[in-house]
């Protein structure tokens, strides 16, 4: 290899991405070329000045929590997920997807009126400090307390291992039917599940929604709906929705 | 157009970690925070929609190949492609010192912490000056540390076109770094 040969290899020689033969050949070259023994000595100070440096931007909390607010980019693991609120979610930030033809109309606004009226049951049962009338952490009480008071059974799993305390539970009417709420407490966040039956046939199902912060989650699980409702940002919310699918099911 | 669950968490595993080097490219590309996120918004927003096609296992090449593309058409379209905003520049400064101050295995000696944000600042500062082409080289290679084939793919440049690229950004950037006054060696 000559000097000629050698120039335009120097970069990929200090960076190792010269194969067997060629770094031979180069290493020949430089062995005997004092011209090239400096470029590369200069060349290897530059490179590992440029990488020892801190030079990465690092990507802001919040800004990740925006870039994954878009609830068709997150986790879902759960089999009882809808295809769900991303549309809505990036029509709401003014984004337009190809997204092919969807049903726009009534039934979407009536679907988001649905969720919106659970939104405001948490939100009144926080204002009135009335979360809950059965207090207590262990399902075994509210579970039974829910039996002489709905003509259904909702499951009442308790997830101290995942992080979330159960609070109790309490009756709740929204859209002129009643289910059964109950509250779980995340830190400083408050997580009301609304539970009650699958219509067999028709009826209108609520949709995924943001609305004032308060993310509203919905799911089904075996014949009932699921209505997560909280102001967790939307990947804890996320978690928190698996965690008491998966423990629902079990 | 919802993933199926297998590609949504082949999307999970192999595109969502890679968050962190798209919006550094982006940052360096646009120079500054609020184009950065909008440009991984919109990178993140095609890279789910074309995911489903995607048969290969880099994640991050992949992903930086749509942030790279995004950030192109959003600097056409703004006829911003320039330097990297002098704005900027204060920022640098404080991020220099308080990540210099955080890293706990460097002296605690404010005259040498000073120091080395001050050398990091003008490290920061000549790639930033860098002209475009050369700038996202660099920042591929010694920032992301990619390895030359990938970089070409993400660049959609030939591996010679890359080669040479990347040797007149180091070139520049050693003219630059030389000591105010030294001598050239």
């Amino acid at each position: 290899m000559n000097h000629t040969e050698a120039l335009p290899l120097l970069d990929a020689y200090v960076d190792g991405e010269l194969n067997t033969a060629e770094t031979l050949a180069f290493d020949e070259h430089v062995a005997g070329c004092s011209s090239c023994t400096t470029l590369v000595a200069a060349r290897l100070v530059l490179v590992n000045k440029v990488r020892a440096a801190p030079l990465r931007f690092e990507l802001p909390v919040a800004a990740r929590r925006r870039l994954l607010d878009r609830p068709g980019l997150r986790n879902s693991r759960t089999g009882t997920w809808r295809p769900l609120a991303w549309i809505p979610a990036a029509l709401a930030a003014g984004i337009v997807l190809c997204t092919g033809a969807f049903n726009v109309g009534a039934d979407r606004a009536q679907a988001a009126a649905l969720a919106q009226q659970f939104a405001a049951a948490h939100v009144r049962s926080l204002m009135s400090g009335q979360q809950v009338e059965v207090v207590s952490s262990d399902h075994h009480t509210v579970k039974p307390w829910f039996a002489g008071r709905l003509p259904f059974s909702p499951p009442v799993p308790e997830l101290e291992s995942a992080g979330y305390a159960l609070v109790g539970g309490r009756l709740d009417y929204v859209g002129q039917s009643p289910c059964a709420a109950l509250v779980y407490r995340a830190g400083a966040h408050v997580v009301t599940v609304f539970i009650r039956p699958r219509p067999a046939s028709g009826g209108q199902a609520p949709r995924d929604i943001t609305s004032d912060g308060y993310h509203v989650v919905t799911a089904v699980s075996g014949e009932l709906r699921v209505v997560i409702v909280t102001d967790m940002g939307m990947e804890e919310t996320v978690r928190f929705s698996h965690e008491w699918l998966s423990a629902a099911n079990r | 157009m919802p993933m199926d669950q297998s590609s949504n968490s082949r999307f999970q595993a192999l595109v969502v970690p890679e968050l962190r080097s798209a919006y550094s490219l982006a940052r360096w590309i646009t120079g500054n925070p609020v184009d950065a996120e909008d440009v991984v918004q919109e990178a993140l927003l095609r890279a789910y929609r074309y995911f489903a096609g995607y048969r290969g296992e880099n994640g991050r090449a992949w992903l930086l190949r749509i942030v790279r593309n995004v950030a192109a058409t959003w600097a056409t379209s703004r006829g911003r492609l320039k330097l990297v905003s002098l704005d900027d520049d204060m920022a640098f400064d404080s991020d220099a010192q308080a990540e210099i101050a955080a890293d706990g295995s460097t002296s605690s000696d404010p005259a040498e912490i000073a120091e080395r944000a001050s050398e990091l600042q003008r490290l920061r500062q000549a790639i930033a000056a860098l002209p475009p082409e050369q700038r996202e080289v660099v920042v591929l290679r010694d920032v992301e540390g990619l390895a030359y084939r990938d970089i070409a793919a993400i660049l959609d440049i030939p591996l010679g076109t890359m080669m040479s690229r990347l040797s007149r950004a180091r070139d520049d950037l050693e003219q630059r770094l030389r000591p105010l006054g030294g001598q050239p060696q």
